[in-house]
Parts: C-alpha cells; structure tokens; sequence
C-alpha cells in the first residue's frame, strides 16, 4: 500500500482542527512562551490560561508541589483579565492562524456571563472553554460543577450570551461523570473537554502542615491518567456532542487511548512543563502511528474501542 | 540555536557528602547565558521525578556548561549519579541573570548560594568583595576556587571550622562599620532566606543596592506554569505586593522590593 500522509482533521463543533492535540489551559500560558520551543502553527487548536472579566492575583506560595508521577498545583487562577488579554496577548495568537480557544471562569453566575460576554465577537477567540471546576461565592463557595442544578444555570446562562463555539470543562471530583456530561449536552454546550485536576492533597510529615498554601490542590500528569481515560470513555458513551480528552498525556501514545475510547481531539498539560516539545512529539507520533498501520483518517481511530 | 537540548556529562563528580559537580558539553550550538541565570536540568529518565530541576549557571563559556548543587532529595539525588559520557537534556538559559557590575562590588553567598554568583566573580576577576559563609568547611564548597578570582575574600562558618565563626551576614555587618567608604559598591547575594533578610536590614540601614537571587519550586521555568511566584512589593495595589515569577522576572530581584 502506497504511504500516503494520513489525514488528522478532526471536528469540534464549527471548528475544524489540523490535528487533534491541543494545549490543555493553564499549561501553556497564553502561547508566547512556548514560542521558543515549537512551531505553535502546527498546533491543532491553542487553549490560553483561564481568564476572569478583572485580573486575579491567585493564591500565596508555595503554590505546587510535585508528587509520585505528578503535580499538585493551587495557583488560584492568577490571570490578566480579558481587557489586557485582549489588548497583549489575543494579537499574537491571532496571528498564528490556527483555532484559539479561550478558558474562562467566574465566581458568580453574573461574573461567567459578563466574562463570556466580552470574549464574544473578539476577532481571533474561535471558540469559549468554561471552566465550573471553581467555587460559586453565592452558594458557600461549592463548586460549580460539582453541583447538577448550578452546573445547569450556568451554562444555560452563558450559553445564552455567546454563538461562539462552547466547550465545558468538566471536574472529575464528583460521582457520576457521565451524567454531568449530559447535563452539560442538555444545557447548550457544544462539547465537553475533560478531565480537569483531581483534588488531592500532600503533608509535610516534619512540620505536620500541608506543603501547599492552600492546603489541597489539583492533582495533574501521567498519575491521573488512568482515571481521565476512563472517564472520558464513560462521557463518550453518555452523549452526542464531541469530547476532549485529556488528562496525563505525555506521548503519542497517551494521545491514542483518548481518541480510541472515543475523544474527537486530546488536549496536552502537565507534559508542556517537562518537555515543552510535548505537543509536536505526540502530533508527529500520532501521524507516524497511522503511517504505520495503514490507517488514512484519524476518524478510524476514534471510537475504535473493542470491548 | 536551541534552548532544550541534550549535553554530554564531561565531569560528574561528588564534592563531601552533600555536593555535586556537573561539566557538561551541549551537542548543539546554545545560545550563551548570562550570569545569574539558570538551567532546567533533567533529573533520571522515568516519570518520578517528574519534572526538571532549576540549577543555577555555575560556569560556562561556548564549549561547556557547569553546574554545582546541593544533593538534597530525589532529583538531585538521580541527577548525582550522572555518569561520565551520559546524556542530560536542559532547558535554557533562562531567568534575567545579575545586572552588570559597574566597578568594584561586594559579594555575599551563603552556603550553595555560591554556585549563583561564581560567574560574577569570574566574569570581573578582582573586583569583588567576596563573604562567603556556610556551617562548616565542608559545606564551604569550592572556596579556593571562588576566592582567588576575589579581590579580598571572607569566609566565615557556623562552627569556626574555616574563617570567622559565626554568621556571614554578621561578618557583613561588623566589615562596613569599618569600611564605610565601601557602602557605596552594589551587594549581589544568594542564600537562604534567614541570610537574605539580615542582608536587607544591613543593607538598607546602609542604603546600599543589592541584588539578590532567590529560590522556588517550579514547574515548567519558562513563565507559563505560575507555580514559582513570590510576593514584590506594589504600592498601585491594595494589598501593597503583587506575585513576580522567579523563573521569568527573577530569579535575581533588587533585594529591597521583595515583600516579606
């Protein structure tokens, strides 16, 4: 059989992407600072450190630590704000010419729809990923996405203001994954992504204190991975709009459990801050692995889980 | 030119019990670092540890990059037991390095804090004050060859094994209280955090500018992770600090804007 260069495109909602391998938000800044590692044109889409409506000064040090096959961080979204954002960082990213989607939060319903507002009809934002991984000030501070009915009006609520593409970040810390999942599909979003950090913590046995400031954090890296798989095959089964897997990812071949259990595209994290070529190295992987199999499309990749 | 690439171990050897030394030749062209600035190195070749660990340029020039550190925990434990013609792959140069000296200038390093500074010293061969202090002479690691690049050299330690017994920042003290016609020369330090803020008290009573080179844990070195960040002082803030990255505005900060 003729080798013929196998065909990545993938589809999330209205976007299309070269490849499948994004960056996972939170992991790769807003771009600019990979510049000098890897050609971020040959990246399937970019996603930009979560932004809230004002800047956000994040939570004191020591603010991560690293842990068994992992990293637990509790950076508290420290951010630019999506007027600086806009005004510094969109023009270089918009210049990239490949799908730019932009992680945003709040801390009230209000704060998500006036967020989601102001990234809405931005030349260069593609699409909107929100993260509910964070607390809800009008309800004690419980997280938005461990709760079905705040999950809801949430997104209902930003899914009213934006026609831009709406990816929903899911947190892994809650029971029945796949029926968050679908609350996400019934309330207007356009895809899921997932996993976001599991919540873990670490002592320092000497002291008898937390080693993070915040006392507990999001747990990242290959540590995790497992889990993500498994849950981003339990959303796959439970809902018909695209998922994005992610979760650990750190080679090519991470990438391909995702997409075989049924993800339309994976996003790369935690790899980013150990090999900052992590990306590139699983796109290429990725390709050389369909090369090698014969397989022309991605699309006969995903969802090809045999049980 | 490429700032992640593999080098050779030329030379790994131990220094006592607690110490390191790493000569490494990049097999690629590198792009030269300044001083003060620092490499992510590879720690092993599994996923535990995970990430790099941040070392500060000890010496360097287009052929060879050194590195000293303190073997501490699990990375810098595996990176220990590099072996000769292994390959280790870093990240950098990275960090803003030590502003240029403009004459003459003083030194203050606490214990491996040296490493930080070497290049300093080697850079402006007699033109620097050096106090370099550490709890015994052990752990007054590669003081003879730090100290002949000085022009005058102090050493001191906790339990008088070599120098002065005592703190290096109280050798500090009591040499400008009669040297004070040397408190106009720049102060550039590294150490520990207790050494840092007695530096600044001295050296704000003295109103001497000082640059010092600080230490957090790190994830990625490049700015985009925010694991790394300390409290700089910012008076347009409510809260009078805002968080800098020691990876990307440091790790060197003018001594006296750091927010303790």
């Amino acid at each position: 059989m003729e080798n013929v260069k196998p065909d990545l495109t993938t589809k999330i909602a209205s976007l299309t992407l070269k490849n499948p391998v994004m960056t996972a938000s939170g992991t790769f800044g807003y771009g600019e600072e990979y510049a000098d590692f890897i050609e971020l044109q040959r990246l399937g889409a970019i996603v930009v450190k979560g932004l809230s409506y004002k800047p956000k000064k994040g939570n004191p040090p020591p603010r991560l630590i690293e842990t068994p096959c992992g990293i637990l961080n509790s950076i508290g979204l420290q951010n630019i704000g999506v007027e600086t954002f806009i005004k510094e960082k969109l023009p270089f990213l918009r210049n990239l010419q490949i799908p730019v989607i932009v992680n945003f939060f709040g801390d009230s319903i209000s704060e998500y729809i006036k967020t989601a507002e102001a990234l809405s009809g931005v030349k260069g934002i593609d699409a909107l990923e929100m993260n509910i991984s964070c607390p809800n000030k009008e309800a004690q501070w419980c997280i938005f996405g461990t709760d079905a009915r705040t999950m809801r009006e949430v997104i209902e609520a930003v899914r009213r203001v934006t026609n831009l593409p709406l990816i929903v970040k899911l947190t892994p810390n809650v029971t029945d994954i796949a029926l968050m999942a679908k609350i996400a599909e019934d309330s207007g979003a356009d895809a899921v992504s997932l996993i976001n950090t599991i919540t873990g913590m670490a002592v320092d046995i000497i002291q008898r204190k937390p080693l993070l400031a915040n006392v507990t954090g999001g747990l990242s890296g290959p540590a995790i991975r497992p889990i993500a798989v498994r849950m981003v095959w339990e959303v796959c089964k439970a809902i018909k709009i695209p998922v994005i897997g992610m979760g650990g990812i750190t080679t090519y071949k991470d990438a391909l459990e995702f997409l075989i259990v049924g993800a339309k595209a994976v996003a790369v994290g935690t790899a980013n801050f150990f090999n900052p070529r992590a990306t590139i190295e699983i796109i290429q992987g990725i390709e050389n692995f369909l090369l090698e199999n014969n397989i022309s499309h991605i699309n006969q990749v995903i969802g090809s889980i045999k049980l | 030119m490429n700032k992640f690439f593999p080098a050779k171990a030329i030379e790994s050897v131990c220094i006592g019990k607690n110490f390191h030394f790493l000569r490494l030749t990049p097999l690629e062209e590198i792009i030269l670092p300044i001083y003060g600035q620092f490499y992510m190195l590879q720690c092993g070749e599994t996923y535990d540890p995970l990430l790099k660990r941040p070392f500060s340029i000890f010496d360097y020039d287009a052929t060879y990059l050194e590195f000293l550190f303190r073997v501490k925990g699990k990375g810098t434990s595996l990176l220990s037991q590099t072996k000769k013609g292994q390959l280790v792959y870093l990240l950098g140069p990275l960090g803003n390095g030590y502003p240029q000296p403009p004459g003459d200038f003083i030194v203050v390093a606490g214990g491996i804090g040296i490493a930080s500074l070497m290049p300093l010293l080697k850079f402006h061969q007699k033109r620097a004050i050096l106090f370099y202090g550490a709890r015994n002479s052990d752990e007054l690691v590669m003081r003879d060859r730090v100290s002949e690049m000085a022009k005058h050299y102090y050493f001191s330690t906790d339990d008088g094994s070599i120098g002065q017994q005592g703190l290096i920042t109280d050798l500090f003290f009591n040499f400008l209280d009669s040297n004070g016609n040397l408190t106009n020369l720049p102060v550039y330090a590294c150490g520990s955090t207790p050494m840092l803020k007695t530096l600044r008290e001295i050296t704000e009573k003295y109103h001497i500018i000082c640059y010092a080179s600080v230490e957090e844990y790190m994830a990625c070195g490049i700015g985009a992770c925010l694991g790394c960040v300390i409290k700089i002082k910012n008076y347009d803030d409510i809260s009078g600090f805002q968080y800098s990255r020691v990876c990307k505005e440091g790790p060197v900060f003018a001594l006296k804007d750091i927010f303790w």
